[in-house]
């Protein structure tokens, strides 16, 4: 296992945690302070998954599944496919020491907005890499908010090109 | 109502699902390690493979060096004579211009067979004839013919090769090098026993530009073509050198003549091998002696035909699996664009070179490349098959312009280099400056490029393992970082991505993005001729011959098997087209033009692609060009190069009188094409100018687990 490699990666979320915090508008009608609670959870779901160790199931928790809605599918690429794949990958992290890390890609400058009467809504937001070489793309891509939890909920009719 | 959320819970939330799913489904292995460790870099271009009066050039070397750094703007320069023996000083510059018309036997630029349609330069031509660097040295060494150390009772007395490089060549070399602040050092295009020629350097003892102003030396180089250079026959072991061509811990020493302490033995029915082992032991040597600033790059490979070891010919696969097996960080690719590229038969390559029924394998080129890598599935293929890191280049091969003067702009031979093609090479300067050990670096990384026209003139090309959430995000940002790397000259430096000579490992069903960037020049390239080009004029296309535009780009890969053992004789050796140079699992996996690549003003374009579910190791490389698919007598249905010299037939008749396929209808197509009662064919350099290409080379996907790409270092 390369614990340095996922040292580094739980350093980098947690940069990007702190990092991102800015102030802007984004437009939800939410009506209370749930929605407000609902991001906590959702952060402090994932900060969980992270201080636990690796090698005690982090990656292959519950929690860390559990950010995506059940119907989720974004192209091919569905909830279960997930799972199986944090469960491959931490599998593959503890036995093959030539696998490396992607870092954490940080998100910044979120705004949701346009949700329907299912809660789906839309996120808009810039995507930057902690590489050699930096680079951001503007994004956007569906959540939905369900018991006061947001979950990715993907893009069903992605585009063929991809 | 609408309310104010602080947004850092959105960002948090956001954050947190993104950062989990790339840090738990990304599995990349050498790329992602070396993303962070590599110094900044640049792609900067060069040629290592020209010709001068020291061998069957035209030119001095300061005139060459001249062309190729100043005139056509390489960056790096690598001079390589022939190996053996010559008359010619070409130390000695040219002398001044005379008159181009006498120059040209013309009785004045109106007449003769030019007409009014070629240009003459203003200052004439330098003398050729017995003058400049066409003096001989034992006319021109203050010593004359007892400076001389070669052999033979001939007037002039030739001068040994080691010698010329040793005591002559170099220092000119390195003085250039200093005044243009350009690395510009000296190698061989060695006379390869048992094979044709190989571009080959020692860098060891050199110290071109930006080294210290202290001369240094090219002994090692000297000592090389002393040792290993087919027509190098002098047995005095260099005279005051004596140099021993041993190798340590070879098994082939007991060759080693007593005398000349070199193998000297000659190829025959016994010793059919003889020579292709004196070749390996050459790579041994410079392993020994110069592990890491050395090369041997096959030149021209399918020009001279298959391989034939009783009359030095050609190159088999087998032979470029032994050359890399060998050493790995010194035969590392071939110059499969050949030079030539303005010659009647494209690249020199043609039917009976050798000789009756001798012909080039593929008996021409394609699109100006040999077929060992034009065929998709040949040869190229089938060593990127095995995982390994065999690389591709191209070089001008230049020794002169056939009908026309050094200094006109037409040609029926020749392209200077950097006039027609170009070798990008990434070289990681970080804070110091362009050097040529950073150089020869690049060139046995992978990660380069050829090009023939400026057809491009940046690159970015980089495949991901995908973090699969959200695919749209993460393809914009692999689309944007190369295209930002194409903007700075650069590549793509992200952890998880691969670019050329890299391999990205990814789990079994990992997705991965492929992003390509690439800049079409704007403006014009070196191409005299700005009438149509005659290929597109077929298909309706009326585009100017020197202001190309990409047409397409493919991706093409293969599946990687693993390295096939010397002892599998079926697999190992054969003949272009056997299954030994094949890979079947080689194909056109992706086509992108105007229809499906992101155009900018500036000439950028960017197209990406997913590989769903990535099960077995496999490589990608690019090709593009500016001919569209089905182009007549250029590209078939599927975009593939067709043979070059159907489209214009060897034809050896003081009058033509074989016909090309393409016709040159402007008024402009100049008078020395192929002409045929009165019809002018595409033909020397206006072929070469209308048939663009750029090949790049491969990055390699290892599935972990599965089979291991073990040629990239």
């Amino acid at each position: 296992m390369n614990l340095s490699r996922i040292s580094l990666s739980t350093i980098l979320l947690a940069v990007v945690v702190t990092a991102v915090i800015t102030l802007c508008d984004f437009g939800i009608d939410s009506g209370s302070q749930s929605i407000v609670a609902a991001y906590d959870s959702l952060a402090n779901r994932a900060n969980a998954t992270y201080a636990a160790p690796v090698a005690a199931g982090g990656l292959t928790s519950t929690a860390a599944a559990d950010r995506f809605d059940p119907k989720f599918v974004d192209l091919t690429f569905t909830k279960s496919l997930a799972s199986d794949a944090l469960k491959a990958n931490s599998v593959a992290l503890g036995a093959d020491s030539e696998l490396a890390l992607i870092p954490v890609t940080q998100v910044t400058n979120p705004v949701i907005s346009n949700c329907d009467s299912k809660n789906v809504c839309t996120l808009n937001a810039t995507l930057v890499n902690s590489d050699a070489d930096i680079t951001s793309v503007e994004f956007s891509t569906k959540v939905i908010l369900v018991s006061g939890v947001f979950y990715f909920y993907g893009e069903p009719f992605s585009p063929p090109s991809l | 109502m609408k309310k104010q959320f602080n947004l850092r819970h959105t960002a948090m939330a956001v954050s947190a699902l993104i950062g989990l799913v790339s840090v738990a489904t990304v599995q990349t292995a050498a790329a992602a390690d070396m993303a962070k460790t590599k110094a900044a870099g640049t792609y900067v271009t060069g040629d290592f493979h020209n010709h001068t009066t020291c061998s069957d050039g035209s030119l001095s070397m300061k005139k060459l060096i001249d062309k190729s750094a100043k005139t056509f703007g390489l960056d790096w320069f690598v001079q390589a004579d022939h190996g053996g023996s010559s008359t010619r000083n070409c130390t000695v510059s040219e002398d001044s211009f005379e008159p181009v018309a006498p120059a040209l036997g013309l009785t004045n630029s109106a007449t003769g067979p030019y007409s009014s349609s070629v240009t003459y330069p203003s200052g004439g031509q330098p003398a050729t004839t017995l003058k400049g660097p066409n003096q001989s040295w034992e006319s021109t060494l203050s010593a004359g013919r007892a400076g001389i150390k070669g052999d033979g009772t001939a007037t002039p007395k030739a001068m040994w090769r080691w010698q010329e490089i040793k005591e002559f060549q170099y220092k000119v070399t390195e003085d250039e090098s200093r005044a243009r602040a350009k690395p510009i050092w000296i190698g061989l295009e060695q006379n390869a026993p048992g094979h044709e020629h190989v571009s080959t350097n020692v860098l060891k003892g050199q110290k071109p530009w930006p080294e210290a102003a202290v001369l240094g030396n090219a002994t090692l180089q000297a000592q090389y073509e002393y040792c290993f250079d087919r027509r190098d026959t002098d047995t005095s072991r260099g005279a005051e050198n004596q140099w021993d061509c041993s190798v340590a811990g070879t098994t082939s020493t007991d060759a080693l003549d007593t005398t000349a302490r070199k193998i000297t033995g000659t190829n025959a029915t016994a010793t059919s091998d003889l020579g292709h082992r004196k070749t390996l032991e050459g790579i041994k040597w410079m392993k020994e002696k110069a592990p890491t600033t050395s090369y041997f790059v096959p030149a021209h490979p399918e020009r001279a035909g298959k391989y034939d070891a009783l009359n030095n010919r050609g190159f088999n696969i087998e032979h470029f699996r032994n050359f890399n097996n060998t050493a790995p960080k010194i035969a590392f690719g071939f110059e499969s664009m050949p030079g030539h590229q303005a010659s009647s038969n494209r690249g020199e390559y043609r039917a009976n070179f050798g000789g009756p029924g001798i012909d080039s394998v593929g008996v021409g080129t394609y699109g100006g490349t040999g077929i060992y890598t034009a065929r998709i599935g040949g040869v190229w293929d089938a060593l990127l098959g095995e995982g390994r890191g065999w690389w591709f280049f191209a070089s001008s091969d230049y020794h002169n312009r056939g009908l026309f003067g050094p200094d006109q702009l037409e040609s029926t031979q020749d392209f200077y280099p950097g006039e027609y093609q170009k070798d990008y090479v990434m070289v990681r300067k970080g804070s110091n400056s362009l050097t040529a050990e950073g150089i020869i670096d690049g060139l046995r990384s992978g990660n380069s490029f050829a090009v023939s026209g400026d057809l491009i003139d940046r690159l970015g090309f980089v495949a991901c393992a995908q973090p699969r959430v959200p695919l749209a995000a993460f393809k914009a940002l692999v689309e944007a970082a190369a295209s930002n790397a194409v903007t700075k000259n650069a590549e793509v430096r992200i952890d998880g991505c691969a670019t050329m000579g890299e391999k990205l490992v990814v789990l079994p069903g990992a997705d991965v993005v492929v992003a390509i960037a690439v800049r079409d020049p704007q403006g014009t390239n070196n191409s005299p001729y700005n009438f149509p080009n005659p290929s597109l004029k077929q298909i309706g296309i009326t585009q100017p011959l020197n202001a190309p535009v990409l047409d397409h780009v493919d991706v093409i890969g293969g599946d990687v098997t693993g390295y096939v053992s010397p002892t599998d004789t079926t697999k190992y050796a054969g003949l272009e087209g056997s299954a030994a140079a094949s890979n079947a699992s080689a194909g056109i996996k992706k086509v992108f033009n105007s229809q499906n690549w992101t155009a900018a003003a500036n000439g950028v374009r960017v197209m990406s692609y997913r590989i769903p579910a990535v099960k077995v190791s496999q490589y990608l490389r690019l090709r593009g060009t500016n001919l569209p698919a089905a182009t007549p007598f250029e590209t078939d249905a599927s975009g593939n190069p067709l043979n070059d010299y159907e489209l214009i037939p060897q034809d050896d008749g003081v009058t033509a009188t074989i016909a090309g396929k393409v016709v040159c209808a402007d008024a402009a197509c100049p008078a020395h094409l192929r002409t045929i009662n009165g019809v002018k064919y595409s033909s020397f350099d206006v072929s070469g100018w209308a048939d663009l290409w750029f090949y790049s080379n491969p990055i390699f996907i290892e599935v972990n687990k599965s089979v291991k790409v073990v040629g990239v270092q």
